[in-house]
């Protein structure tokens, strides 16, 4: 019996087995053979819907992460999918070769950076194989690689509902996959980083997160080493794309260990992870970026170490199962004395080798995630990011809205009954809240467990509903109600076989509840679409705002100046900016920069930040050492944008601090707080950010003019600079170019 | 144009702007000098320098122009010419000059030495503040006495190397060590017969260098005849007095600054003193006539390692073997010609933040300066640097970027010995393996 219902919101596939031997009992055989071929054509019908309900939901996916070309354009967004997308032109250009091999030498100057071994490839080496694809195998001449990246992410969001939904299938029924997916398509919080145009890793990485999961659950669900084989691929795609894949690499253990701990050991759980744990860190090796990490660093212990206690569970069943029972006594203890003093060598030799290293070979991102705390006491640079904050309890219910409220009922109804699966669904939300309560950017990996476990709770809602509004049916006094014909057969059906008589609520409550979900649901995806549209579609390259009369203005003052950049200094003139806008200008100037968004060495960026709150005079000397030519730096104060290097000034000091003693945070906090009006502290308004924020702006807005960030009057209103020149303003003072002069030819004497 | 302007290298980007500019020996040939005279009759008393500068302006190819203080003032005198500038080079044997050409004279020749431009300056106790400016300018500073009421100019004292007893006629022999770059071994056997205004060198001034410097007995009374005792007179006494200043500015222009017009006076040029000699080799530093250097030809290439030998590539492997060559000639004022440069002290460093090593050139039958670099174990971008930086001779300072890359991931060596074991115990286990599948599979 193919099962399944002919509703999409229903839950269950199992009740038309269990309602099978009722009918058999009380039908004649030629009755039981016609209730099978009416569900065989309503499974038909069930399965066409089903579909169509898939390809839609695939499509709003993809539909809904469309406006920001539709109100924007095509253009890459914000500051990492920049330099993947440089990444991708070369790898479309000169091959994945040229790229595995890439070594940077416009960008952390004078370092380099060696790309290929310090690069997730597989955002950009999917971007190029679908552009190959397209262009070679499709002949389609005017596809561009930026098209392509643009378009990454919407098609990926797609993917993921489809995988979402096979995966809560797998769990809980169709109605619910259904629902998990639609949820999953139209989440804010997945809209925010998937947008067409955010080309980031993120993009396929939750594509990846959700299809691994999928599969790893139907390798312990049928015990095929074929899909854990399959899962183990998929976990390789997700590391080949995103530093998130220890969350999977974590996870999956502690759901393994679960499963022991509550007795449900079987051979298909000891398939299934075995296969995939092993031929995961495999695989996970081969990848420049991870190497020995995969066996190396506490982040991947656990599969290991469940793998190991999965062996001696096995084995312990094993003999229990061959052995007389004297001697499986004796053998037990036997293997308990020696397992316990075999593991408390393997575990003393896993403790020394952690307590080499300071951080017990755990990175410091993840300690942050352990220790909310460490990042800011030890590690500025983690800290200073603004996806790595906490992140406000509205950005839960904004970014997730209907889904947060169900996930609570999802976690319940998964308790009903307690399979791996749902298990797995448990464990994944729980400990995906708790991460995204640490950190802004793991909202991503809250989102879709959230969303499926939104999906099984919806789902069992309206199949309560439904079924009571269908059992309610046949009393006289409700017959009048308009319905379809299909409903009132089914409720027949339901109604004549069923026995349970679980979870009915009167008729009028449940058609209440009903128009009540729908309404929900509707709300729901209003507001989704009303957040990806307005919220979440803006590149932050090109900012909009609305004029007075309703009218839309666009701030283009990034790519003013990163172009003034590009055609007026030398190709290769170095920049100096802080580090958020390193990618943008080698991407979009195309000149050298000295730290990017890639802060893989925290020194050279604690150079940048020391001399940015040096004085002029220091200041200069530390530029010139490092051969820069021009330095830019974003200011906000003329049109109130906040995100300016101004408010992102301290991290600078702090991080700057953290590595030269001669920084210190305190010397640059006025009187209170950090301030830059009057009262600022005077070693602030002497820094060379400060100058070259401020220079020449009070000729703009007055000298008692404002500064519309921090709305202050500003503190020192006549900046001279005697070793920068200004080289170009955009037009709204958002980007401003400085030149560094050369010396002079002539020392004077004093 | 002034030739030293030719010479002078971009520093950034390792470009070298040779070949933007016109080659300098042409202008080298245009040269026109200007000399002014003081009030009094330095015609006749300074008539020794006059000749040898006439002369060896003839001899070169150049022109030279002589006029009084006063007519060179007037604004009628084109000095400086809708921003064109009437001369290359400027000797000003006039300590009273306020003016030139209409212009002040310390704002008018900052820019003339800006430009490029080469100036000898001459004080004396009666200089004008004019003056005095312009050599602050130029980084030489004349000491100034604190006496109230009096002459501001106090010239510098030393009661025992003087000649005849004059206290402020001294014989100095504090000749800088320039390897003959601006004064030959010959102009050093001799004291320098010296009478002025002394003057100082900021200690953290790298263009300005004392070309003749004080006795250790000599000093300027700031007080009434006497040393005041304050803190940081050191400037007023011994060989902190800078007699004859050479400053040499990044763009290559030179100024001899000393506060002595008396030096340059027939009156000192005896059989006992070097002053012929010291104002012959002065002048003809400060006119380009020597030491004058030109650096062209840069190149690398490869010598051993990944890619073809004997080419020059644009990246490299670290750890490869290169080839650094590199021309440096020095002009020749008698035969009018630039000539390979003699000295073997050039370097070159091959840098990333800090000379990651840095190797004297050896220099072939040719002239060329070749060094043999091995690329460091570290990857990065890097820059060969050659930076020559002596007294008296024209600043070299070329850089070109060159980055180093690791390893491509074919290029490790396979098969190393050391890995043996790794290789062994991957191939038994696959063995054992096959064997052990074939043992569950095929036997019950």
């Amino acid at each position: 019996m193919a099962g399944g219902k002919g509703k999409s919101s229903s839950g269950g596939r199992d009740h038309p087995v269990r309602a099978e031997p009722q009918h058999g009992s009380s039908k004649t055989s030629n009755q039981e053979k016609a209730q099978v071929t009416g569900n065989e054509s309503q499974s038909g019908i069930a399965s066409t819907i089903e579909t169509v309900s898939l390809v839609l939901i695939a499509a709003v996916a993809f539909a809904i992460r469309l406006f920001s070309i539709v109100k924007y354009e095509s253009v890459i967004h914000e500051f990492d999918p920049y330099f993947n997308y440089r990444v991708t032109q070369l790898a479309s250009e000169k091959g994945v070769d040229a790229f595995w091999n890439f070594f940077d030498d416009r960008t952390w100057y004078p370092l380099g950076r060696v790309v290929g071994g310090t690069i997730y490839p597989g955002l950009t080496l999917t971007a190029t194989w679908i552009h190959w694809f397209l262009k070679a195998a499709l002949k389609l001449h005017p596809v561009e690689v930026k098209d392509v990246c643009v378009m990454i992410g919407p098609l990926f969001s797609s993917f993921t509902a489809i995988s979402t939904y096979l995966m809560v299938r797998q769990i809980k029924g169709r109605g619910a996959g259904l629902l998990a997916a639609s949820f999953v398509a139209t989440i804010p919080s997945y809209i925010s980083r998937s947008v067409a145009g955010s080309y980031d890793n993120e993009s396929v990485a939750i594509f990846a997160l959700t299809n691994t999961f999928y599969l790893y659950l139907k390798s312990i669900d049928t015990g095929s080493m074929f899909w854990g084989v399959a899962a183990s691929l998929s976990y390789f795609y997700m590391v080949s794309s995103w530093g998130g894949y220890t969350f999977i690499i974590n996870l999956i253990p502690i759901h393994a260990l679960a499963l022991l701990i509550i007795d449900k050991f079987n051979w298909k759980l000891y398939t299934g992870y075995s296969m995939f744990i092993v031929n995961g860190t495999v695989l996970a090796m081969v990848l420049p970026v991870i190497g020995f990490n995969a066996v190396e660093t506490s982040e991947h212990f656990s599969g290991f170490f469940v793998l190991a206690l999965m062996n001696g569970v096995a084995l312990v069943k094993y003999l229990k199962r061959t052995l007389t029972r004297e001697a499986y006594k004796k053998a037990f203890r036997l293997f308990v004395t020696t397992s316990v003093a075999v593991m408390g060598v393997v575990s003393l030799a896993v403790i020394t080798f952690a307590m080499t290293s300071p951080t017990l070979r755990w990175s410091g991102r993840s300690l942050s995630l352990l220790d909310p705390t460490y990042a800011s006491k030890y590690i500025p640079i983690i800290a200073s990011v603004s996806e790595h904050q906490a992140p406000s309890w509205s950005s839960f219910v904004n970014d997730l809205r209907l889904a947060i409220i169900l996930m609570a009922s999802g976690i319940v109804s998964c308790f009903r009954p307690l399979t791996a699966g749902s298990l797995f669904l448990v464990i994944w939300g729980v400990l995906s809240v708790y991460f995204s309560a640490v950190m802004v950017r793991l909202m991503l990996v809250l989102a879709p467990a959230a969303c499926c476990l939104a999906g099984i709770a919806m789902s069992d809602l309206l199949e309560v509903l439904c079924r009571s509004y269908h059992l309610a049916q046949p009393k006289p006094e409700d017959a009048g109600r308009k319905e379809d014909g299909q409903a009132r057969r089914r409720g027949r059906r339901r109604n004549s076989g069923s026995s349970q008589q679980r979870g009915t609520i009167p008729r009028p409550l449940a058609l209440l509840g009903i128009s009540g979900a729908i309404f929900a649901l509707s709300y729901h995806l209003f507001h989704c679409s009303f957040l990806g549209g307005e919220g979440y579609s803006s590149p932050s390259i090109i900012l909009q705002s609305r004029t007075r009369d309703g009218g839309v203005y666009i701030f283009d003052d990034y790519r003013e100046g990163y172009s003034w950049l590009r055609e007026n200094t030398d190709y290769d003139a170095k920049v100096a900016s802080w580090w958020d806008y390193g990618y943008q200008t080698t991407a979009m100037a195309d000149r050298t920069v000295l730290v990017d968004n890639n802060t893989w060495n925290n020194t050279h960026i604690a150079t940048v930040g020391r001399a940015m709150a040096s004085p002029e005079e220091s200041a200069w000397k530390q530029f010139r050492a490092l051969d820069v030519d021009y330095v830019f730096v974003i200011f906000g104060g003329l049109v109130g944008y906040s995100s300016d290097d101004i408010n992102k000034f301290l991290w600078m000091v702090r991080i700057g601090g953290g590595v030269y003693g001669d920084i210190k945070e305190r010397d640059y906090i006025g009187e209170g707080y950090y301030r830059i009006d009057e009262k600022a502290s005077p070693v602030m308004l002497n820094t060379l950010m400060y100058k070259l924020s401020y220079y020449r702006f009070a000729e703009t807005v007055g000298r008692d003019g404002q500064d519309r960030v921090r709305n202050t009057k500003f503190g020192n209103p006549d900046v001279k600079l005697t070793y920068f020149r200004e080289a170009f303003t955009s037009k709204h003072w958002m980007i401003r170019i400085y030149e560094v002069l050369e010396e002079p030819l002539l020392e004077q004497a004093h | 144009m002034g030739i030293m302007l030719v010479l002078m290298l971009v520093l950034v980007c390792g470009q070298s702007v040779i070949a933007a500019v016109p080659d300098p020996t042409s202008l080298h040939q245009a040269r026109k000098t200007l000399v002014v005279l003081g009030a009094g009759a330095t015609e006749k008393t300074h008539s020794g320098l006059l000749a040898s500068l006439r002369t060896r302006s003839d001899g070169h190819g150049g022109t030279m122009e002589v006029v009084k203080s006063k007519e060179a003032a007037a604004k009628s005198f084109h000095f400086r010419k809708w921003d064109r500038w009437s001369y290359d080079s400027l000797v000003l044997l006039a300590p009273d000059l306020t003016h030139l050409g209409g212009e002040k004279l310390a704002g008018v020749v900052n820019d003339f030495v800006l430009s490029g431009r080469s100036v000898m300056l001459t004080g004396s106790d009666e200089m004008s503040s004019e003056v005095r400016d312009l050599a602050k300018l130029l980084g030489v500073s004349f000491h100034e006495s604190f006496v109230d009421g009096g002459s501001k100019n106090t010239r510098v004292l030393d009661f025992f190397q003087n000649d005849g007893g004059h206290a402020e006629q001294i014989l100095a022999t504090g000749y800088a060590d320039d390897a003959g770059a601006i004064l030959s071994d010959a102009a050093k056997k001799k004291p320098l017969l010296w009478s002025g205004v002394g003057s100082s060198l900021g200690d953290d001034n790298p263009l300005a260098a004392g070309a003749v410097r004080a006795h250790s007995t000599s000093f300027c009374p700031t007080r009434k005849g006497f040393m005041s005792k304050k803190k940081g007179m050191g400037r007023f006494v011994g060989a902190q007095i800078s007699l004859v200043s050479v400053v040499q500015a990044r763009n290559n222009a030179r100024a001899v600054v000393t506060g002595s017009i008396d030096m340059l006076s027939d009156a000192s040029r005896r059989p006992e003193t070097s002053n012929a000699a010291v104002c012959e080799d002065l002048t003809d530093w400060v006119l380009g006539y020597k030491s004058l250097l030109r650096q062209r030809d840069f190149s690398h290439a490869l010598v051993e390692g990944q890619g073809v030998p004997g080419q020059t590539q644009e990246v490299y492997r670290i750890k490869d073997k290169l080839r650094v060559t590199t021309r440096v000639e020095e002009w020749s004022a008698a035969k009018q010609a630039w000539l390979p440069f003699g000295r073997e002290d050039l370097q070159v460093e091959f840098t990333m933040l800090d000379p990651h090593l840095r190797k004297t050139f050896s220099k072939d039958l040719q002239g060329t300066y070749v060094a043999d670099v091995t690329a460091p174990d570290v990857y990065g971008v890097f820059k060969f640097v050659v930076d020559y930086n002596r007294v008296g001779y024209s600043y070299i300072h070329f850089e070109e970027q060159v980055p180093i890359r690791p390893y491509r991931h074919d290029e490790y060596e396979r098969f190393i010995v050391a890995a043996y074991p790794y290789y062994a115990s991957i191939f038994s286990t696959m063995g054992a393996f096959f064997l052990f599948g074939l043992s569950v599979l095929y036997t019950k």
